[in-house]
């Protein structure tokens, strides 16, 4: 039975000097770094830029890791910050986010016409589909809460802002995401029309 | 009857509520069979997007990611940020300003003092036209600490200034 090592203990190791360990931190965590810089660059070949930027500067400060956090939601901030640094080089319109979102009741939501009609695999492919279009904050922090499992504490610290904004965010990320995936099923039942 | 905002029922969903919030949606909700269907359909949608698909980067994603690393390692890390300005030209001012001072004081020697022909400096004709100095006046004086407090200010954020790039330069050096 092979045993897997902790984040905390393959860092140990690569500070040690220990090659082995940085691949596994690598190949364990390569896959969510790479979605969560997608979220922000839209394409493949800038993303994995960042995603090999991250590492970097996460290997270079290894020895800065506070270990009082999670090393994802450290990983995540280091992520977090060369997508925005990489976004804003390309001058690309991040914020959205002033619009301002009205609470809506239940009487008045459905969300019927989202779920009704998605079903599992489908339903996972409009989900993705609908992700790729949202704005980078949005797609972030949805992944970041649903896939990466972060409390909203820890996207807190990771996109560096309060909790109860994270929150909020998180809120307007869901409905914005609702309205994508609406949009989505509506293009396609015309499309079948 | 109270309503139930959509946030709520995310938040209900997804376990964000405190428990007092999660027990009154919680007896609202089953109460109440709509609420229930749209409760399944949140936590459907929330069951996807924990569920989703993660993108992978290239296959030689890793190898391209250690062998920039093991680049960065074999170089040698910048040395010490050298000095600009050249030191020769440090010394040569600093050379001039102590040559400045000591031909201005050889001067001021030479045009206030006769030697006389012994030799031998007598002060005692010099001592009544002295200025007398009141040290307690200097020292009772609130400018002179103001002066001196600011001083001590000065030279503390200088220190500070020396610290933080000294400990800045370490950190994007490390």
């Amino acid at each position: 039975m092979s045993v897997k090592l902790s984040d905390i203990e393959l860092i140990d190791l690569a500070l040690e000097g220990n090659q082995g360990a940085y691949v596994d931190l690598i190949n364990r965590h390569q896959r969510y770094v790479f979605t969560l810089a997608l979220r922000f660059t839209k394409n493949r070949e800038d993303a994995e830029e960042v995603a090999q930027d991250s590492f970097l500067k996460a290997f270079r400060s290894l020895t800065a890791f506070q270990r009082n956090s999670k090393f994802t939601t450290w990983l995540y901030s280091i992520v977090y910050t060369t997508a925005m640094s990489k976004l804003r080089k390309s001058r690309l319109d991040t914020d959205s986010l002033d619009d301002v979102l009205h609470p809506v009741y239940v009487e008045n939501y459905s969300t019927e016409d989202t779920s009704r009609g998605l079903e599992n695999k489908v339903q996972k492919e409009y989900i993705n589909k609908a992700i790729e279009r949202l704005l980078p904050d949005d797609g972030m922090i949805i992944s970041l809460f649903y896939l990466a499992e972060q409390s909203l504490e820890e996207i807190a610290q990771v996109m560096n802002m309060p909790a109860n904004t994270v929150k909020v965010k998180l809120h307007r990320a869901r409905q914005r995401l609702k309205i994508q995936l609406e949009q989505l099923l509506k293009h396609e039942i015309n499309e079948l029309l | 009857m109270k309503r139930i905002t959509e946030e709520q029922l995310w938040d209900y969903a997804d376990g964000l509520l405190s428990a007092d919030e999660a027990k009154e949606i919680h007896s609202l909700i089953a109460a109440d069979p709509s609420l229930q269907k749209k409760l399944e359909e949140i936590k459907a949608i929330s069951k996807s997007l924990a569920e989703m698909t993660l993108e992978t980067p290239s296959v030689d994603f890793t190898s391209k990611v250690i062998s920039a690393w093991k680049t960065e390692l074999a170089s040698p890390k910048p040395a010490a940020l050298k000095t600009i300005v050249n030191k020769k030209i440090i010394y040569g001012v600093a050379g001039l300003f102590v040559v400045s001072i000591l031909a201005l004081l050889a001067y001021t020697v030479a045009a206030t003092v006769n030697v006389p022909a012994s030799g031998i400096y007598d002060l005692s004709k010099y001592s009544s036209s002295l200025p007398k100095v009141n040290a307690d006046v200097i020292f009772s004086n609130k400018l002179f600490y103001q002066l001196f407090f600011l001083l001590d200010v000065v030279l503390l954020l200088i220190f500070v200034d020396k610290y933080l790039r000294v400990k800045k330069l370490k950190k994007q050096y490390a």
